[in-house]
Protein backbone atom coordinates (compact mmCIF):
# COMPACT_ATOMS: atom_id res chain seq x y z
CA UNK A 1 0.00 0.00 0.00
CA UNK A 2 3.41 2.16 0.11
CA UNK A 3 2.59 3.69 -3.18
CA UNK A 4 -0.66 4.97 -2.65
CA UNK A 5 0.27 8.26 -0.16
CA UNK A 6 -0.68 11.34 -2.13
CA UNK A 7 -2.72 10.01 -4.72
CA UNK A 8 -4.82 12.62 -4.20
CA UNK A 9 -2.12 14.65 -5.85
CA UNK A 10 -2.42 13.23 -8.79
CA UNK A 11 -1.83 16.14 -11.47
CA UNK A 12 -0.96 15.46 -15.31
CA UNK A 13 2.29 17.15 -16.58
CA UNK A 14 2.01 19.99 -13.01
CA UNK A 15 1.52 23.74 -14.01
CA UNK A 16 4.39 26.02 -13.10
CA UNK A 17 2.98 29.71 -12.89
CA UNK A 18 5.25 31.82 -14.57
CA UNK A 19 4.75 35.10 -16.18
CA UNK A 20 6.39 34.32 -20.15
CA UNK A 21 5.42 34.81 -22.90
CA UNK A 22 4.39 30.64 -23.80
CA UNK A 23 2.15 31.35 -20.40
CA UNK A 24 0.48 34.10 -22.02
CA UNK A 25 -0.47 32.81 -25.62
CA UNK A 26 -3.96 31.85 -26.68
CA UNK A 27 -4.71 28.24 -25.30
CA UNK A 28 -6.20 27.68 -28.67
CA UNK A 29 -2.78 28.18 -30.34
CA UNK A 30 -0.86 25.91 -28.08
CA UNK A 31 -3.26 23.10 -28.43
CA UNK A 32 -3.31 23.33 -31.64
CA UNK A 33 0.41 23.84 -32.09
CA UNK A 34 1.21 20.46 -30.01
CA UNK A 35 -1.28 18.89 -32.54
CA UNK A 36 0.46 19.96 -35.36
CA UNK A 37 3.51 18.75 -33.52
CA UNK A 38 2.60 15.38 -32.82
CA UNK A 39 1.44 15.16 -36.06
CA UNK A 40 5.00 15.94 -37.72
CA UNK A 41 6.76 14.26 -35.42
CA UNK A 42 5.05 11.04 -36.09
CA UNK A 43 5.21 11.64 -39.64
CA UNK A 44 8.75 12.51 -40.31
CA UNK A 45 11.71 10.09 -40.00
CA UNK A 46 14.64 12.00 -41.04
CA UNK A 47 17.20 12.90 -38.32
CA UNK A 48 18.01 16.21 -38.86
CA UNK A 49 13.91 17.10 -39.14
CA UNK A 50 13.37 15.76 -35.99
CA UNK A 51 16.77 17.12 -34.20
CA UNK A 52 15.46 20.27 -35.44
CA UNK A 53 12.01 20.30 -33.74
CA UNK A 54 14.16 18.80 -30.67
CA UNK A 55 15.95 21.99 -30.43
CA UNK A 56 13.22 23.95 -31.23
CA UNK A 57 10.92 22.70 -28.12
CA UNK A 58 14.25 23.08 -25.89
CA UNK A 59 13.90 26.89 -26.99
CA UNK A 60 10.87 26.98 -26.05
CA UNK A 61 11.07 25.29 -22.69
CA UNK A 62 13.93 27.89 -21.88
CA UNK A 63 11.20 30.70 -23.15
CA UNK A 64 8.71 29.56 -21.17
CA UNK A 65 10.77 29.80 -18.03
CA UNK A 66 9.87 26.12 -16.91
CA UNK A 67 12.93 24.94 -15.89
CA UNK A 68 15.11 21.98 -17.76
CA UNK A 69 14.61 20.40 -14.37
CA UNK A 70 11.47 20.01 -14.12
CA UNK A 71 11.41 18.23 -17.52
CA UNK A 72 14.10 15.87 -16.16
CA UNK A 73 12.47 14.77 -13.59
CA UNK A 74 9.21 13.91 -15.91
CA UNK A 75 11.67 11.45 -18.11
CA UNK A 76 14.28 10.32 -15.60
CA UNK A 77 12.00 7.43 -13.80
CA UNK A 78 11.97 6.45 -17.56
CA UNK A 79 15.57 6.18 -18.43
CA UNK A 80 16.53 2.90 -17.27
CA UNK A 81 13.84 0.77 -19.73
CA UNK A 82 14.33 3.33 -22.32
CA UNK A 83 17.81 2.51 -22.49
CA UNK A 84 17.35 -0.97 -22.48
CA UNK A 85 15.32 -1.36 -24.54
CA UNK A 86 17.05 1.00 -27.33
CA UNK A 87 20.14 -1.18 -26.67
CA UNK A 88 18.23 -4.71 -27.58
CA UNK A 89 17.06 -2.83 -30.53
CA UNK A 90 20.28 -1.55 -31.49
CA UNK A 91 21.59 -5.19 -31.08
CA UNK A 92 18.71 -7.10 -32.58
CA UNK A 93 17.97 -5.67 -35.68
CA UNK A 94 18.61 -7.69 -37.81
CA UNK A 95 21.25 -7.42 -40.58
CA UNK A 96 21.15 -6.86 -44.23
CA UNK A 97 23.86 -8.10 -46.27
CA UNK A 98 24.63 -4.78 -47.74
CA UNK A 99 24.41 -2.28 -45.00
CA UNK A 100 26.84 -0.54 -43.75
CA UNK A 101 28.85 -1.80 -40.59
CA UNK A 102 29.95 0.23 -38.07
CA UNK A 103 31.34 -2.09 -35.37
CA UNK A 104 31.62 -5.52 -35.19
CA UNK A 105 32.69 -7.63 -32.01
CA UNK A 106 32.39 -11.18 -32.01
CA UNK A 107 28.63 -12.10 -32.57
CA UNK A 108 27.50 -8.16 -32.14
CA UNK A 109 27.47 -6.50 -35.62
CA UNK A 110 26.71 -2.52 -35.17
CA UNK A 111 24.87 -1.51 -38.34
CA UNK A 112 24.28 1.93 -39.59
CA UNK A 113 20.15 1.35 -39.90
CA UNK A 114 19.90 -0.03 -36.64
CA UNK A 115 21.78 3.22 -34.90
CA UNK A 116 19.57 5.43 -37.24
CA UNK A 117 16.35 3.75 -36.32
CA UNK A 118 17.56 4.31 -32.38
CA UNK A 119 18.61 7.81 -33.41
CA UNK A 120 14.73 8.60 -34.45
CA UNK A 121 13.26 6.72 -31.68
CA UNK A 122 14.49 8.70 -29.26
CA UNK A 123 14.24 12.04 -31.37
CA UNK A 124 10.93 11.43 -31.25
CA UNK A 125 10.62 10.73 -28.03
CA UNK A 126 12.43 13.98 -26.81
CA UNK A 127 10.59 16.24 -28.94
CA UNK A 128 7.06 15.03 -27.70
CA UNK A 129 7.98 15.06 -24.06
CA UNK A 130 9.35 18.69 -24.40
CA UNK A 131 6.18 19.82 -26.63
CA UNK A 132 3.46 18.16 -24.00
CA UNK A 133 5.58 19.05 -21.09
CA UNK A 134 5.98 23.14 -22.65
CA UNK A 135 2.14 22.68 -23.19
CA UNK A 136 0.66 21.26 -19.55
CA UNK A 137 3.69 23.29 -17.79
CA UNK A 138 2.53 26.23 -19.25
CA UNK A 139 -1.73 26.01 -19.23
CA UNK A 140 -3.84 25.89 -16.54
CA UNK A 141 -6.44 22.82 -16.70
CA UNK A 142 -9.14 25.69 -17.06
CA UNK A 143 -7.35 27.04 -20.25
CA UNK A 144 -6.75 23.99 -21.45
CA UNK A 145 -10.54 22.86 -21.65
CA UNK A 146 -10.78 26.43 -23.26
CA UNK A 147 -8.33 25.59 -25.87
CA UNK A 148 -9.65 22.51 -26.84
CA UNK A 149 -13.45 23.80 -26.81
CA UNK A 150 -12.38 26.80 -29.20
CA UNK A 151 -10.14 24.64 -31.74
CA UNK A 152 -13.60 22.28 -32.26
CA UNK A 153 -15.90 25.56 -32.01
CA UNK A 154 -15.97 25.31 -36.07
CA UNK A 155 -16.54 21.90 -36.05
CA UNK A 156 -20.08 22.34 -34.39
CA UNK A 157 -22.08 22.70 -37.74
CA UNK A 158 -20.75 19.74 -38.65
CA UNK A 159 -22.84 18.17 -35.48
CA UNK A 160 -19.43 17.74 -33.32
CA UNK A 161 -21.24 18.70 -29.57
CA UNK A 162 -17.81 20.99 -29.00
CA UNK A 163 -19.24 22.14 -25.45
CA UNK A 164 -20.24 18.78 -24.57
CA UNK A 165 -16.51 17.19 -25.38
CA UNK A 166 -15.32 20.20 -23.44
CA UNK A 167 -17.39 19.49 -20.24
CA UNK A 168 -16.68 15.58 -20.33
CA UNK A 169 -12.61 17.57 -19.82
CA UNK A 170 -13.74 19.77 -17.50
CA UNK A 171 -15.58 16.92 -15.45
CA UNK A 172 -13.08 14.34 -15.90
CA UNK A 173 -10.36 17.03 -14.49
CA UNK A 174 -12.37 18.12 -11.89
CA UNK A 175 -13.18 14.89 -10.45
CA UNK A 176 -9.44 13.32 -10.60
CA UNK A 177 -8.49 14.05 -7.33
CA UNK A 178 -11.26 13.41 -6.09
CA UNK A 179 -11.53 9.56 -7.31
CA UNK A 180 -7.82 9.67 -6.16
CA UNK A 181 -8.38 10.39 -2.86
CA UNK A 182 -11.34 7.62 -2.93
CA UNK A 183 -9.41 5.14 -4.43
CA UNK A 184 -7.01 5.67 -1.15
CA UNK A 185 -9.74 4.87 0.99
CA UNK A 186 -11.34 1.98 -0.63
CA UNK A 187 -7.58 0.34 -1.07
CA UNK A 188 -6.97 1.15 3.10
CA UNK A 189 -10.52 -0.24 4.02
CA UNK A 190 -9.64 -3.47 1.65
CA UNK A 191 -6.36 -3.37 3.37
CA UNK A 192 -8.01 -3.23 7.00
CA UNK A 193 -9.98 -6.04 5.89
CA UNK A 194 -6.82 -8.39 5.37
CA UNK A 195 -6.76 -7.70 1.70
CA UNK A 196 -3.18 -9.19 0.03
CA UNK A 197 -0.57 -6.87 -0.48
CA UNK A 198 0.63 -7.11 -4.25
CA UNK A 199 2.85 -10.67 -4.64
CA UNK A 200 5.62 -11.99 -6.82
CA UNK A 201 4.85 -11.50 -10.76
CA UNK A 202 4.06 -15.84 -10.39
CA UNK A 203 0.81 -15.39 -8.04
CA UNK A 204 -1.21 -14.10 -11.24
CA UNK A 205 -4.86 -14.91 -9.63
CA UNK A 206 -4.15 -13.32 -6.67
CA UNK A 207 -2.89 -10.33 -8.12
CA UNK A 208 -5.57 -10.22 -10.67
CA UNK A 209 -8.46 -10.64 -7.68
CA UNK A 210 -6.59 -7.85 -5.03
CA UNK A 211 -6.42 -5.12 -8.07
CA UNK A 212 -10.65 -6.25 -8.59
CA UNK A 213 -11.27 -5.60 -5.24
CA UNK A 214 -10.03 -2.29 -5.50
CA UNK A 215 -11.62 -1.30 -8.51
CA UNK A 216 -15.08 -2.72 -8.98
CA UNK A 217 -15.76 -0.29 -5.96
CA UNK A 218 -14.59 2.42 -7.91
CA UNK A 219 -16.41 1.94 -10.33
CA UNK A 220 -19.64 1.48 -8.80
CA UNK A 221 -18.85 4.81 -6.63
CA UNK A 222 -18.07 6.19 -10.05
CA UNK A 223 -21.47 5.39 -11.18
CA UNK A 224 -22.84 6.53 -8.33
CA UNK A 225 -21.69 10.00 -8.17
CA UNK A 226 -22.22 10.64 -12.03
CA UNK A 227 -25.50 9.94 -10.84
CA UNK A 228 -25.73 11.97 -8.75
CA UNK A 229 -23.96 15.11 -10.62
CA UNK A 230 -26.59 14.19 -13.24
CA UNK A 231 -29.66 14.61 -11.42
CA UNK A 232 -28.05 18.28 -9.72
CA UNK A 233 -27.06 19.44 -13.38
CA UNK A 234 -30.99 18.51 -14.50
CA UNK A 235 -32.20 20.26 -11.40
CA UNK A 236 -30.15 23.24 -12.21
CA UNK A 237 -31.69 23.69 -15.78
CA UNK A 238 -28.34 23.18 -17.39
CA UNK A 239 -29.21 22.64 -21.53
CA UNK A 240 -25.67 22.23 -23.27
CA UNK A 241 -23.86 24.60 -25.36
CA UNK A 242 -26.61 26.19 -27.10
CA UNK A 243 -26.59 30.05 -26.61
CA UNK A 244 -24.23 30.04 -23.92
CA UNK A 245 -22.19 32.89 -23.49
CA UNK A 246 -18.32 32.65 -21.81
CA UNK A 247 -16.87 35.40 -19.04
CA UNK A 248 -13.54 35.23 -20.49
CA UNK A 249 -13.58 35.81 -24.26
CA UNK A 250 -10.65 34.54 -26.25
CA UNK A 251 -9.49 37.01 -29.20
CA UNK A 252 -6.46 35.92 -30.95
CA UNK A 253 -3.56 39.37 -30.59
CA UNK A 254 -0.49 40.25 -32.09
CA UNK A 255 1.44 37.15 -30.06
CA UNK A 256 -0.65 34.70 -31.08
CA UNK A 257 -0.22 35.19 -34.51
CA UNK A 258 3.31 35.84 -34.25
CA UNK A 259 3.49 31.84 -32.75
CA UNK A 260 0.96 30.97 -35.26
CA UNK A 261 3.54 32.47 -37.92
CA UNK A 262 7.03 30.62 -36.02
CA UNK A 263 4.80 27.09 -36.20
CA UNK A 264 3.98 27.58 -39.70
CA UNK A 265 7.91 27.92 -40.34
CA UNK A 266 8.60 25.37 -38.01
CA UNK A 267 6.79 23.34 -40.14
CA UNK A 268 8.01 23.89 -43.42
CA UNK A 269 11.48 23.66 -41.89
CA UNK A 270 11.40 20.57 -40.64
CA UNK A 271 9.49 19.31 -43.90
CA UNK A 272 12.38 20.51 -46.10
CA UNK A 273 14.95 19.04 -43.76
CA UNK A 274 13.40 15.24 -44.68
CA UNK A 275 15.20 15.74 -48.07
CA UNK A 276 18.99 15.84 -46.00
CA UNK A 277 19.72 12.36 -44.61
CA UNK B 1 -29.45 18.50 -24.14
CA UNK B 2 -32.19 15.17 -22.89
CA UNK B 3 -31.52 14.20 -19.40
CA UNK B 4 -29.76 11.22 -21.38
CA UNK B 5 -27.54 13.69 -22.67
CA UNK B 6 -26.53 14.93 -19.35
CA UNK B 7 -25.97 11.91 -18.13
CA UNK B 8 -23.90 10.55 -20.87
CA UNK B 9 -21.43 13.54 -21.00
CA UNK B 10 -21.20 13.35 -16.97
CA UNK B 11 -20.83 9.51 -16.91
CA UNK B 12 -17.92 10.02 -19.81
CA UNK B 13 -16.07 12.77 -17.34
CA UNK B 14 -16.34 10.08 -14.73
CA UNK B 15 -14.88 7.05 -16.59
CA UNK B 16 -12.44 9.71 -17.75
CA UNK B 17 -10.81 10.68 -14.97
CA UNK B 18 -11.33 6.83 -13.55
CA UNK B 19 -9.27 5.78 -16.71
CA UNK B 20 -6.56 8.74 -16.05
CA UNK B 21 -6.16 7.52 -12.46
CA UNK B 22 -5.49 4.10 -13.37
CA UNK B 23 -2.89 5.15 -15.59
CA UNK B 24 -0.87 7.19 -14.38
CA UNK B 25 -1.45 6.21 -10.49
CA UNK B 26 -0.36 2.02 -11.99
CA UNK B 27 -2.77 1.01 -9.74
CA UNK B 28 -4.67 -0.77 -12.93
CA UNK B 29 -1.58 -2.78 -13.12
CA UNK B 30 -1.19 -6.75 -12.87
CA UNK B 31 1.98 -7.56 -12.29
CA UNK B 32 2.91 -10.75 -14.89
CA UNK B 33 5.51 -13.42 -14.76
CA UNK B 34 6.51 -12.00 -18.93
CA UNK B 35 9.12 -9.46 -20.25
CA UNK B 36 6.56 -6.94 -20.99
CA UNK B 37 5.83 -6.89 -17.56
CA UNK B 38 2.40 -6.19 -16.49
CA UNK B 39 -1.04 -6.70 -17.46
CA UNK B 40 -3.34 -3.44 -17.51
CA UNK B 41 -7.01 -2.87 -16.81
CA UNK B 42 -6.80 0.60 -18.13
CA UNK B 43 -8.96 0.43 -20.66
CA UNK B 44 -12.06 -1.11 -18.51
CA UNK B 45 -13.83 1.96 -18.06
CA UNK B 46 -13.64 2.57 -21.91
CA UNK B 47 -15.48 -0.93 -21.64
CA UNK B 48 -18.13 -0.22 -19.21
CA UNK B 49 -18.88 3.68 -20.50
CA UNK B 50 -19.53 1.51 -24.02
CA UNK B 51 -21.85 -1.07 -21.86
CA UNK B 52 -23.37 1.57 -19.63
CA UNK B 53 -23.87 4.60 -22.08
CA UNK B 54 -23.28 3.55 -25.74
CA UNK B 55 -20.56 3.81 -28.58
CA UNK B 56 -20.23 7.04 -28.24
CA UNK B 57 -19.24 7.38 -24.61
CA UNK B 58 -16.70 4.79 -25.18
CA UNK B 59 -14.93 6.35 -28.15
CA UNK B 60 -14.49 9.74 -25.88
CA UNK B 61 -13.35 7.66 -23.06
CA UNK B 62 -10.66 5.18 -25.34
CA UNK B 63 -9.83 8.79 -26.82
CA UNK B 64 -9.06 9.57 -22.94
CA UNK B 65 -7.12 6.01 -22.80
CA UNK B 66 -5.24 6.72 -25.49
CA UNK B 67 -3.86 10.10 -25.00
CA UNK B 68 -3.34 9.18 -21.41
CA UNK B 69 -1.15 6.43 -22.51
CA UNK B 70 0.58 8.31 -25.29
CA UNK B 71 1.39 10.86 -22.50
CA UNK B 72 2.82 8.85 -20.06
CA UNK B 73 4.38 6.85 -22.47
CA UNK B 74 7.93 5.64 -21.24
CA UNK B 75 8.66 3.38 -24.46
CA UNK B 76 9.39 4.93 -27.74
CA UNK B 77 6.47 1.97 -29.30
CA UNK B 78 3.98 4.08 -27.52
CA UNK B 79 4.90 7.63 -28.15
CA UNK B 80 3.59 7.01 -31.40
CA UNK B 81 0.42 8.45 -31.86
CA UNK B 82 -0.60 5.61 -33.94
CA UNK B 83 0.02 2.53 -31.74
CA UNK B 84 -0.98 5.00 -28.62
CA UNK B 85 -4.15 6.41 -29.71
CA UNK B 86 -5.84 5.00 -32.52
CA UNK B 87 -6.70 1.72 -31.45
CA UNK B 88 -8.18 2.60 -28.25
CA UNK B 89 -10.96 4.82 -29.68
CA UNK B 90 -12.31 1.06 -31.30
CA UNK B 91 -12.11 -0.67 -27.16
CA UNK B 92 -15.82 0.71 -26.14
CA UNK B 93 -17.21 0.98 -29.60
CA UNK B 94 -16.41 -2.69 -30.63
CA UNK B 95 -17.59 -3.83 -26.79
CA UNK B 96 -21.01 -1.38 -27.00
CA UNK B 97 -21.35 -2.76 -30.89
CA UNK B 98 -21.07 -6.65 -30.13
CA UNK B 99 -23.32 -6.05 -26.38
CA UNK B 100 -25.91 -4.81 -29.25
CA UNK B 101 -25.75 -7.51 -31.15
CA UNK B 102 -25.27 -10.58 -28.24
CA UNK B 103 -28.47 -8.03 -26.26
CA UNK B 104 -31.75 -10.07 -27.33
CA UNK B 105 -29.89 -13.67 -27.73
CA UNK B 106 -31.04 -15.87 -25.16
CA UNK B 107 -29.00 -19.01 -24.16
CA UNK B 108 -29.34 -20.92 -27.43
CA UNK B 109 -28.26 -18.31 -29.38
CA UNK B 110 -25.63 -17.52 -27.73
CA UNK B 111 -24.57 -21.40 -27.92
CA UNK B 112 -25.01 -21.37 -31.65
CA UNK B 113 -22.82 -18.40 -31.73
CA UNK B 114 -20.39 -20.15 -29.71
CA UNK B 115 -20.50 -22.88 -31.94
CA UNK B 116 -20.50 -21.31 -35.26
CA UNK B 117 -16.72 -19.10 -33.33
CA UNK B 118 -15.47 -22.24 -32.75
CA UNK B 119 -15.89 -23.76 -36.32
CA UNK B 120 -14.31 -20.59 -37.59
CA UNK B 121 -11.04 -20.78 -35.35
CA UNK B 122 -10.66 -24.75 -35.83
CA UNK B 123 -10.95 -23.74 -39.57
CA UNK B 124 -8.38 -21.18 -39.02
CA UNK B 125 -5.96 -23.50 -37.31
CA UNK B 126 -6.31 -25.81 -39.40
CA UNK B 127 -4.87 -23.20 -42.50
CA UNK B 128 -2.53 -22.12 -40.00
CA UNK B 129 -1.27 -26.18 -39.02
CA UNK B 130 -0.73 -26.79 -42.15
CA UNK B 131 2.65 -24.10 -42.70
CA UNK B 132 3.36 -24.08 -39.10
CA UNK B 133 1.95 -27.43 -37.39
CA UNK B 134 2.89 -26.13 -33.50
CA UNK B 135 0.61 -22.49 -33.73
CA UNK B 136 -1.98 -24.81 -35.45
CA UNK B 137 -2.13 -26.83 -32.61
CA UNK B 138 -2.19 -23.92 -29.92
CA UNK B 139 -4.70 -21.85 -31.68
CA UNK B 140 -7.25 -25.08 -31.70
CA UNK B 141 -6.34 -25.76 -28.07
CA UNK B 142 -7.50 -22.37 -27.30
CA UNK B 143 -10.19 -22.02 -29.22
CA UNK B 144 -11.59 -25.66 -27.65
CA UNK B 145 -10.50 -24.47 -24.02
CA UNK B 146 -12.38 -20.94 -25.00
CA UNK B 147 -15.72 -23.02 -26.05
CA UNK B 148 -15.42 -24.93 -23.31
CA UNK B 149 -15.15 -22.39 -20.57
CA UNK B 150 -18.07 -20.38 -22.68
CA UNK B 151 -20.53 -23.52 -22.19
CA UNK B 152 -19.82 -24.38 -18.56
CA UNK B 153 -20.06 -20.84 -17.99
CA UNK B 154 -23.55 -20.55 -19.37
CA UNK B 155 -24.43 -23.45 -17.27
CA UNK B 156 -23.58 -21.94 -14.42
CA UNK B 157 -24.50 -18.02 -14.62
CA UNK B 158 -27.30 -15.89 -15.22
CA UNK B 159 -27.10 -15.30 -19.08
CA UNK B 160 -27.25 -11.71 -18.55
CA UNK B 161 -23.70 -11.40 -17.23
CA UNK B 162 -22.54 -14.15 -19.71
CA UNK B 163 -23.59 -11.01 -22.42
CA UNK B 164 -21.56 -8.83 -20.56
CA UNK B 165 -18.65 -10.73 -20.67
CA UNK B 166 -18.06 -11.39 -24.00
CA UNK B 167 -18.64 -7.91 -24.60
CA UNK B 168 -16.28 -6.67 -22.37
CA UNK B 169 -13.82 -9.68 -23.75
CA UNK B 170 -14.58 -8.14 -27.54
CA UNK B 171 -13.49 -4.52 -26.24
CA UNK B 172 -10.36 -6.20 -24.09
CA UNK B 173 -9.45 -8.10 -27.20
CA UNK B 174 -9.68 -5.12 -29.43
CA UNK B 175 -7.36 -3.38 -27.52
CA UNK B 176 -4.70 -6.34 -27.50
CA UNK B 177 -5.35 -6.95 -31.25
CA UNK B 178 -5.38 -3.69 -33.42
CA UNK B 179 -2.33 -1.96 -30.44
CA UNK B 180 0.10 -4.79 -31.60
CA UNK B 181 -1.17 -5.06 -35.06
CA UNK B 182 -0.22 -1.24 -35.09
CA UNK B 183 3.24 -1.97 -33.28
CA UNK B 184 4.00 -4.57 -36.29
CA UNK B 185 2.78 -2.10 -39.32
CA UNK B 186 4.74 0.64 -37.80
CA UNK B 187 8.22 -1.86 -37.15
CA UNK B 188 8.13 -1.70 -33.25
CA UNK B 189 7.93 -5.57 -32.83
CA UNK B 190 8.35 -8.39 -35.30
CA UNK B 191 5.03 -10.77 -35.72
CA UNK B 192 6.53 -13.80 -33.45
CA UNK B 193 7.53 -10.90 -30.44
CA UNK B 194 3.70 -9.37 -30.76
CA UNK B 195 1.68 -12.81 -31.53
CA UNK B 196 3.55 -13.83 -27.93
CA UNK B 197 2.59 -10.86 -26.58
CA UNK B 198 -0.87 -11.31 -27.37
CA UNK B 199 -1.18 -14.79 -26.39
CA UNK B 200 0.42 -14.19 -22.60
CA UNK B 201 -1.00 -10.81 -22.07
CA UNK B 202 -3.72 -10.34 -24.28
CA UNK B 203 -5.36 -13.56 -22.75
CA UNK B 204 -5.32 -12.90 -19.11
CA UNK B 205 -6.27 -9.51 -19.63
CA UNK B 206 -9.34 -10.41 -21.66
CA UNK B 207 -10.79 -12.74 -18.63
CA UNK B 208 -9.67 -10.09 -16.02
CA UNK B 209 -11.25 -7.70 -17.69
CA UNK B 210 -14.45 -9.20 -18.76
CA UNK B 211 -14.69 -10.72 -14.86
CA UNK B 212 -14.40 -7.01 -13.27
CA UNK B 213 -17.11 -5.23 -16.26
CA UNK B 214 -19.42 -8.14 -15.21
CA UNK B 215 -18.85 -6.84 -11.33
CA UNK B 216 -19.42 -3.27 -12.67
CA UNK B 217 -21.72 -4.02 -14.60
CA UNK B 218 -24.00 -6.23 -12.34
CA UNK B 219 -23.34 -3.82 -9.70
CA UNK B 220 -25.21 -0.57 -11.17
CA UNK B 221 -27.63 -2.74 -13.57
CA UNK B 222 -28.91 -5.23 -10.48
CA UNK B 223 -28.15 -8.06 -12.86
CA UNK B 224 -26.80 -11.78 -11.85
CA UNK B 225 -29.91 -12.62 -9.37
CA UNK B 226 -29.67 -16.01 -9.81
CA UNK B 227 -26.15 -16.15 -8.56
CA UNK B 228 -27.10 -13.70 -5.65
CA UNK B 229 -30.07 -15.44 -4.89
CA UNK B 230 -27.79 -18.92 -4.95
CA UNK B 231 -25.00 -16.78 -2.81
CA UNK B 232 -27.40 -15.45 -0.10
CA UNK B 233 -29.03 -18.96 0.60
CA UNK B 234 -25.65 -20.45 0.89
CA UNK B 235 -24.39 -18.14 2.99
CA UNK B 236 -27.78 -18.26 5.36
CA UNK B 237 -27.09 -21.82 5.74
CA UNK B 238 -23.43 -21.83 6.40
CA UNK B 239 -22.86 -18.22 7.69
CA UNK B 240 -20.46 -15.94 6.14
CA UNK B 241 -16.78 -17.11 5.33
CA UNK B 242 -13.66 -14.31 5.75
CA UNK B 243 -12.66 -12.45 2.88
Amino acid sequence: MAGLEGLRHVSIGRYVPRDSPVHRLDPRVKVGGLGVLVMLVAVLSGISGLAMLTLAMLALTLLARIGLRYMWSSIRPALPIIIVLLLLQLLYTPAQPDDRILLAWGAIRLTWPALRLVIVALLRFAALMLAVGVLTGSTTSGALIRGVEGLLRPLVRLGLPAHELALVGSVALRFLPLLGEQLESIAMAQASRGLAETRGRWHLVANARRVAQTIVPLFVDVYRRSEELALAMQARCYNGGKGRTHLIEQHLVGQDWLALAALTLLAALAIWLQRLP
Amino acid sequence: MDDRGIRRVVLAGFLLALTLLLVFTRVGMIPMPTPAGNATVAHIPAIVGGLLEGPLVGLIVGLGLGFASFVNATVPMFKDPMVAIMPRLFIGVVAALVYAGVRRLDKRGLLAIGVAMLLLLLGASWQLGRERPIMGVIWAAVALAAAAALWFWLQREDVALVRVGIAAGAGSLTNTVLVLGMAVVRAYLTLPVAAGIGLTHGLPEMIVSALITIGVVAAVRNLGGRRRRQAKRSSAMSGRKGG
